[in-house]
């Protein structure tokens, strides 16, 4: 323990710094949306559509960072945005892991058939774009925030099956297994108190690099017109409104990107740092 | 080697059956074709149920599947509902707009992606490095659907250097290639850097240098030909990456690729096509793996044998 605390002390880089600043600021500007945005997400204002992003100054219009095609402020669009970008790919990833975690854990832990017929189907979802996946399971579900982490758990869970059974395979030779057993344990509580216990720091490092997967591919199911409601303030919704004023309203477009770019970068960061703590070895 | 390639083809024939399956079970889901296809206010019930007969949807799912699968077997993917032509060469024609896209985005990732990381290791944390190692830190992070607008903003609004999208032209490649390839080109820099710093405190590197060759030959002929596999593989991995990034490539520039193709055909609930295509684009990935796989052994002596 002692150990691993002092790897901890002298891994700690600008970089992850840098991650875990970058990741706190979302989450408290989601968490404290109705206190920090300036305005309502969906107040308009007609009289000041598609104003340019203005900083101080006697022209200021108090949209910093521009107004879009209804006169509604795009800092506060982006805040409230945060909020459900963010909740989707957490509970997203949060099922994913949690799916993909037990289905590894078991079918490494007791092996046969059910452990070939699962990796069978985790080679054949690999073989599939998980895009195209999500894209045919948004055409079946009404779209919502729930319904959406659960499509992208459906295409996420395999990251977490493949390691995780890999790992439960080689831990189950190790001696505290062995010892574990020797003492009478049952299976169940050898895979749940000895080996997934081990395996936490591995998913945590996967669930970090999927939650920046999901904050793009939430957006990208928006792009293709598959994603959340129009009227809901979702990162990849904002892009898409913003493309068809591409020409003459560029900040529609450039700043919610910049927010999923952001966002995803702080994460990487933090994910980078955490696998380099956990396994520098680890390849996803 | 030739049992390798039997074991693959068995594999291949293994993963195109699930995938094309699943892509049956999962269409069946979203909704009647039928209903896209007639004008629902002026269609009588009997013109639907005419209709459904000529497509075959009045015959029981498990025996829908029968008969795909038996068509399967034989080749023929059926005929589309919308264009009401075979699948098969719908298909094809879209094969190549999707290879030269994939190519030349592999091709800017190689060819720009493993200087990067050559460079940025070589001259560890200078200036040069810093940026580097930032600039593909954010390829990582921009998504196409982003950097392909803000592309078509820059060079084709703003300034008219390049048309904002078609095809036929090397022109009209530049921006779809240079969006879809941005992530593959940070992901190599990045692998090529970190590669590169392990290969360089290596004996055998200090051999080279010892008996006199220039850095340039240490560098090509000793440290990256020991980085090729773990190249090689990322580009593997990354053709499936890049068959799901085209499908938004393809849609931001209007180019006419399977994975438009595909899009159109999903949301149009064209069955036959859609599993077609989705066939296709599995052939490809797998094909692509094969392909890297069967590379590891002329790179790396040692696999051969296995």
């Amino acid at each position: 323990m002692r150990r691993a605390a002092h790897r901890f002390g002298r891994r700690v880089t600008l970089r992850a710094v840098l991650g875990l600043a970058l990741v706190t600021a979302f989450v408290t500007a989601a968490a404290s949306a109705p206190w920090l945005a300036p305005r309502a997400p969906d107040a308009q204002d007609i009289t000041q559509r598609l104003t340019p992003p203005r900083y101080g100054g006697a022209e200021a219009s108090g949209f910093v960072l521009g107004s879009d095609q209804l006169g509604r402020d795009v800092l506060s669009r982006i805040i409230y945005g945060a909020r459900i970008s963010l909740s989707v790919s957490a509970l997203a990833t949060f099922g994913a892991a949690i799916a993909g975690t037990t289905l590894g854990a078991l079918s490494g832990f007791y092996g046969g058939v059910a452990d070939q017929v699962l990796m069978r189907v985790v080679d054949v979802q690999m073989a599939f774009p998980y895009l195209l996946l999500a894209i045919a399971f948004m055409l079946v579900v009404p779209p919502s925030i729930p319904n959406i982490a659960v499509v992208l758990a459906i295409s996420g869970w395999v990251l977490y099956a493949r390691i995780v059974r890999i790992n439960t395979v080689a831990l189950r030779e190790r001696e505290f297994v062995a010892a574990a057993y020797a003492i009478g344990a049952p299976n169940g509580r050898i895979l749940a108190g000895h080996i997934v216990p081990n395996l936490v720091p591995t998913i945590t490092v996967l669930a970090t690099t999927q939650i920046a997967q999901f904050i793009v591919a939430e957006a990208a199911l928006s792009f293709l017109g598959l994603g959340l409601p129009p009227s809901v303030p979702s990162w990849g919704n904002l892009m898409n409104e913003g493309r068809q004023y591409l020409d003459s309203a560029w900040w529609l477009e450039v700043f919610p990107g910049c927010a999923i770019i952001v966002a995803t970068a702080g994460v990487g960061l933090l994910g980078d740092w955490l696998r380099d703590i956990v396994d520098p070895h680890l390849h996803l | 080697m030739v049992p390798l390639i039997v074991r693959r083809c068995w594999g291949l024939v293994l993963v195109l059956l699930s995938v094309s399956s699943v892509a049956f079970v999962v269409l069946r889901f979203t909704g009647d074709p039928v209903q896209m296809m007639l004008p629902p206010e002026e269609t009588t019930p009997e013109q639907v149920t005419r209709l459904r007969h000529l497509l075959g949807l009045d015959k029981p799912v498990w025996i829908q599947y029968a008969d795909f699968l038996k068509n399967l077997a034989t080749g023929n993917l059926g005929e589309s509902y919308r264009y009401g032509t075979p699948v098969t060469p719908l298909v094809l024609a879209r094969v190549p707009a999707t290879l030269e896209l994939a190519g030349a985005a592999i091709a800017v990732a190689v060819a720009v992606g493993i200087p990067l990381g050559v460079v940025s290791a070589v001259r560890k944390d200078s200036a040069l490095d810093v940026f580097v190692s930032s600039v593909s830190f954010l390829g990582i992070a921009v998504p196409v659907f982003w950097l392909g607008p803000v592309l078509i903003l820059l060079f084709a609004v703003r300034v008219h250097w390049l048309p904002t999208s078609g095809t036929g032209t090397w022109q009209q490649l530049v921006l779809p290639a240079v969006s879809l390839g941005t992530y593959p080109l940070a992901q190599l820099a990045r692998l090529v850097r970190s590669d590169v710093l392990d290969v360089l405190s290596e004996d055998f590197v200090r051999t080279a240098r010892s008996k006199g060759l220039d850095e340039r030959a240490v560098l090509t002929r000793h440290v990256l030909r020991k980085s090729a596999l773990s190249i090689v593989t990322l580009v593997g991995l990354n053709v499936g990456v890049l068959m799901g990034g085209a499908i938004i490539t393809e849609t931001i520039f209007a180019w006419p690729g399977i994975g438009r193709l595909v899009v159109q055909a999903i949301s149009f609930r064209d069955f036959p096509l859609a599993q077609g295509a989705v066939v296709y684009i599995a052939l490809m990935t797998v094909v692509a793996n094969f392909l890297v796989d069967l590379s590891y052994g002329f790179l790396d002596p040692r696999v051969r044998t296995t």
